[in-house]
């Protein structure tokens, strides 16, 4: 919303002074990611919380008021031709949706239910119940999200906490995958008060958590089988887990940070990467992966995530540097009309989003919303990836940079911090460090830049600024910001520079 | 208590610990002290504050569990007061408490701002720099409590209040009504009664069917479940500020009496509609004078509109209401809300959510016709059956949904809690302690049958059973009940028990039927055994499950 209104104010100076005419070419989102606000009809209430894709070029969108619509039509650009069939209702918080074998299975709070439609007429007939095996208490805090298949065919539900602090009721605060038999795994501990469940491109599982207790900041979190996720509020479930996860994990301990704690819990899987909080986002939600294969524009295998407060959507580059996951978030797109919940993007590269401000407060104004994200086939001048190198990253962009400004150090500016890593709810940044980018090594394509930063530091928000660098027309990126998450310093050589 | 020094407009006396330094001290001292210089919004205490003493009003502000509101929607103090504010965090997220300038946005644009602080929020505790603020509590950590002690503006207005924690404000969100001269009835409460009234009664001869404090000082009522046929009886202090004339103007549907320190002032009794305003002139010394209005409603429009005029005040309504002629710009107030009932037309209607009276794992089915039942995942048995309305969903369905939520009709009864199926090895066995979920049951689901009822599935012991639960008749009507059939297609184990009634009494009636507790009847089949036995508590009635037929059908009821 702020970046918008600056561009506003820009394209506003650039009318009145023609100084100011290379900044009127400040590149605005809706150039190359348009967004389309779905029609709903008046009588139905679509607080989405999830949305599976269904034969036919249908799509499946399950409600917090526990419906499920089938909605034809929304792919194409005759909006008046999209139209809304009830297919189930009564569900209780439909917040996982994934369709196998002409099942439609749903994530809902007191189960993973399975519906099919017997008869033809769009309505589901059957409800199966697959697997109740976790608790509840009653409090309205233990939601339940569900993924859509993993590589074996299991569903990954993760279950809220209570409340923020304590499990009342058995796996509250867990992961679990439901195989397809119905069996429930108790996979992971440590879950806090998550938002959404979904896989990279290889499939690997990964959701988000939402700021808190034991999490300083929202983040992007990978979801092990054995893993403990850092908020002990449901450790005590281990023993009823028995051997699929082993022995209860040492204790964190409050008031010290991540990078610390996970090498007196080596169950803790630290933080893949940090949504830092108020700055990209305040409570992100539904994950999808572009396996489009270029469909959906330049960003292949990268993450897109929900934030159901800022009503945005983040882009996340992730890799694995010994053995864990770390990477970069970075701004998508904005201006969505409510606080995003679920997310689906289609193989055709159209990313559909929906959600509701309800309970929480989200920007955007309207009470439910139903959009869709097209690519519109031109190139945004992005960072396409950063990832960490020995003395520094390696920035990549979508297209060649401006040779000058891109080796220029001075177009670049970093921050690092970290979180504390606390009982208490949330966290400050803490520990900022000032690192001085002193090199910056352009590729002959202009594509990639080495930056030599020091200092690194392990366990450290790394956010980068990259307001001086420009395309070869003198344009500036469209989101000049990256926050890396560094786990991890990867060996490899140093920048050779003489 | 000290009289306020300079620049202690605003006293932290939090006897929680400080974490962040108290820094919002300065930041709203200012902006309040430029507000307070500016034109005629002067405060009391500068003008009179040291000849006379300044009217104090405490008032406790508490945030809800899991709700994301304040218990205090809306508040009145008099301008210039000195109010002190006892603010508690009983919610599990911080929240704070930030006095506004008077705005009709309800503090929106403040809470705008500390939204767009970004990061820098998270260090100040979410306090913008924002002229608009008047006070700040501290960013509240769940379960602290903070008082604040706040020099009322002289000028009177509505202020808004919120919680700046980005997201919260849309929600928590207040409004503290700043009263001058003749504006307000101070301690105003109000006594509720229900009877088919055709005068203002004799209220001491009554007892109220409930009772309550009316905050922002006006007549007026909170209409729930009753709409026709109740009366009011309201009490409170009026303050003349000084000696003079004043006039009352009084109009009601139906009939309302006005008294002033004991005297009857307007009578505007019996059965009518609102269009006459009566009206009073009085001579009233300065000083509080004790009111009390009597009202009535018989059917149709409920309405009431009080004011007064007098030295230094021009007609100043009293009451929610004011007739469309009297009104001067428009008030603040959230719309009631009416409920989102839910109501099964051509087909039934299935409700997922908690519902009080059954696990957390409750399924309720609304029939069309008037019939309700809940059936319960938890111990895999029908929890509830009542008739009437189905189910109101606003609970679930607005803000985050917290709680359980009762069945909105009537006559609700519970056959028999725990599991209902059970081996009893001998005659005396008594049934088994519940367990949730109780060993040896997984539930599976339900299908719809061709009228989009479901019958429930579950399994014991690895045998399919099905529970299927038909209405019977209309809810008003004498044969209304639920019949409930459970089948199963394997051979059951022998001395298996299907437990269909449990109370403190029952007894057997004609026709096959018991009726129990007085509360409710049931009729199993005549082809299976039945049996009447002392439970641990009370009675139970069991039907042993037969080998042949496969299923146990029994039939619910209400005694006529």
């Amino acid at each position: 919303m702020t970046r918008k209104r600056a561009t506003c104010l820009l394209l506003a100076f650039g009318m009145l002074s023609p100084l100011a005419a290379s900044e009127s070419k400040a590149p605005v989102e809706a150039e190359y990611y348009p967004v389309t606000t779905l029609p709903v009809p008046p009588e139905i209430v679509l607080e989405v919380g999830a949305i599976e894709l269904l034969p036919g070029d249908r799509l499946a969108v399950g409600t917090r008021r526990g419906d499920i619509y089938l909605v034809d039509g929304a792919m194409g650009d005759d909006l008046g031709a999209v139209s809304y069939v009830k297919f189930a209702e009564g569900l209780h918080e439909v917040l996982g949706l994934a369709w196998r074998d002409g099942w439609l299975y749903a994530t809902i709070r007191q189960e993973v239910v399975r519906i099919r439609d017997e008869d033809g007429d769009d309505r589901g007939d059957l409800f199966e119940s697959v697997s109740d095996a976790w608790g509840l208490s009653g409090d309205y805090h233990e939601y339940a999200f569900g993924s859509r298949f993993d590589r074996e065919g299991n569903l990954w539900v993760v279950l809220c906490l209570t409340g923020s602090f304590t499990s009342e009721a058995p796996y509250r605060g867990w992961a679990l995958r439901v195989t397809p038999d119905g069996r429930a795994i108790p996979s992971s501990s440590g879950i806090r008060s998550p938002g959404g469940v979904g896989f990279d491109c290889e499939g690997e599982v990964f959701y988000t958590d939402n700021q808190g207790p034991w999490n300083g900041s929202s983040s992007l979190k990978h979801l092990r089988p054995g893993s403990f996720q850092g908020h002990p509020g449901g450790n005590r479930w281990y023993d009823r887990a028995g051997e699929a996860m082993g022995p209860r994990p040492a204790e964190p301990k409050s008031g010290s940070r991540i990078a610390a704690e996970r090498v007196r819990v080596p169950e803790y899987i630290p933080t893949a990467v940090f949504l830092p909080h108020a700055r990209l986002g305040q409570s992100p939600t539904g994950i999808a992966c572009d396996d489009t294969k270029g469909k959906f524009g330049p960003f292949r295998n990268q993450l897109f995530i929900g934030d159901q407060t800022y009503s945005n959507v983040t882009r996340v580059y992730l890799e694995k540097i010994n053995g864990v996951y770390q990477g970069a978030a970075i701004p998508f797109v904005e201006g969505f009309q409510s606080g995003l919940i679920g997310v689906r993007l289609t193989p055709e590269g159209q990313l559909f989003v929906g959600g509701s401000d309800r309970g929480w407060g989200a920007r955007g104004g309207k009470p439910f919303n139903f959009e869709r994200i097209d690519w519109t086939g031109r190139i945004p001048f992005e960072v396409l990836a950063m990832r960490a190198t020995a003395d520094g990253f390696e920035i990549e962009f979508t297209e060649p940079a401006d040779a000058a400004t891109a080796a220029d150090p001075a177009s670049y500016r970093m921050e690092a911090f970290t979180y504390i890593f606390r009982s208490d709810y949330g966290s400050p940044e803490v520990d900022q460090k000032e690192p001085v980018v002193s090199v910056a090594m352009v590729s002959e394509d202009g594509k990639t830049v080495r930056l030599r930063v020091e200092p690194l530091t392990l366990g450290h928000v790394h956010g980068l600024h990259l307001d001086g660098v420009r395309s070869p027309d003198g344009r500036p990126l469209l989101h000049p910001e990256a926050w890396y998450t560094l786990n991890e310093i990867p060996v490899g050589e140093d920048l050779n520079v003489r | 208590m000290t009289p306020p020094a300079a620049g202690q407009l605003f006293v932290d006396r939090s006897p929680a610990i400080i974490k962040h330094p108290p820094w919002t001290m300065q930041r709203i001292l200012f902006p309040l002290l430029a507000f307070l210089a500016a034109g005629s919004g002067s405060t009391l205490a500068q003008d009179e504050g040291e000849q006379r003493a300044r009217a104090e009003k405490t008032v406790a502000i508490r945030t809800l569990a899991a709700r994301m509101r304040y218990d205090v929607a809306e508040f009145s103090v008099p301008a210039g007061a000195r109010l002190r504010l006892v603010l508690e965090n009983a919610d599990a997220l911080p929240h704070n408490w930030v006095l506004c300038a008077p705005a009709e946005d309800r503090g929106m644009e403040v809470a705008q701002a500390a939204w767009e602080m970004g990061v820098l929020g998270l260090e100040r505790d979410w306090i913008p720099d924002h002229p608009g603020i008047l006070a700040a509590s501290r960013m509240l950590q769940p379960h602290e409590t903070q008082i604040l002690e706040i020099d009322v503006p002289g000028q009177t207005g509505v202020y808004p209040y919120v919680c700046t924690f980005p997201g919260h404000a849309m929600l928590m969100n207040g409004i503290m009504r700043v009263t001058g001269p003749g504006q307000g009835i101070a301690d105003l409460t109000y006594r509720f009664y229900l009877g088919a009234f055709e005068r203002v009664p004799d209220f001491d001869a009554l007892r109220p069917h409930r009772e309550g404090k009316l905050e922002d000082g006006l007549l007026g009522f909170r209409l729930d479940d009753y709409r026709e046929q109740f009366a009011v009886e309201f009490h409170g202090y009026l303050d003349a500020p000084q000696d003079g004339q004043y006039r009352f103007f009084l109009a009601s549907d139906d009939g309302a009496n006005l008294f002033l320190d004991g005297r009857k002032i307007i009578d505007n009794d019996g059965i009518h509609g609102s269009g006459a305003i009566r009206e009073r002139r009085l001579q009233l010394n300065k000083g509080r004078k004790e009111l009390r209005l009597g009202y009535f409603e018989a059917s149709g429009e409920e309405e009431l509109f009080l004011a007064w005029s007098g030295p230094g005040f021009e007609e100043t309504a009293l009451s929610e209401w004011v007739p469309a002629s009297r009104r001067r710009g428009e008030r603040v107030r959230d719309p009631v809300q009416p409920g989102i009932p839910l109501v099964p037309e051509d087909e039934p209607v299935v409700y997922r959510e908690f519902i009080q009276g059954a696990s957390p794992r409750g399924i309720a089915v609304g029939y069309p016709g008037g019939l309700n039942v809940v059936w319960d995942a938890g111990p895999m048995n029908l929890a509830l059956i009542w008739r009437g309305a189905f189910i109101d969903a606003q609970r679930h369905w607005t803000d985050r949904g917290a709680g359980f939520q009762p069945p909105l009709g009537y006559d609700v009864f519970s056959p028999a809690p725990g599991q209902p199926l059970a081996i009893l090895e001998r005659e005396d066995t008594p049934w088994p302690a519940a367990g949730n979920p109780p060993a040896g049951y997984r539930f599976r689901g339900y299908r719809l049958d061709g009228d989009r009822r479901p019958v429930f599935l579950f399994d014991w012991e690895g045998l399919r059973f099905e529970d299927e639960l038909e209405p019977r008749g209309m809810f008003s009507s004498p044969q209304a009940g639920v019949a409930r059939t459970l089948r199963w297609k394997e051979e059951p184990p022998p001395k298996l028990f299907f437990r269909v009634a449990w109370g403190s009494a029952i007894t057997p009636g004609e026709g096959g039927k018991y009726l129990v507790d007085e509360r409710f009847t049931v009729t199993p089949d005549p082809a299976l055994k039945a049996v009447l036995r002392q439970a641990a508590e009370g009675q139970e009635l069991l039907l042993q499950l037969s080998e042949t037929t496969r299923l146990a059908p029994v039939t619910y009821g209400w005694p006529q």
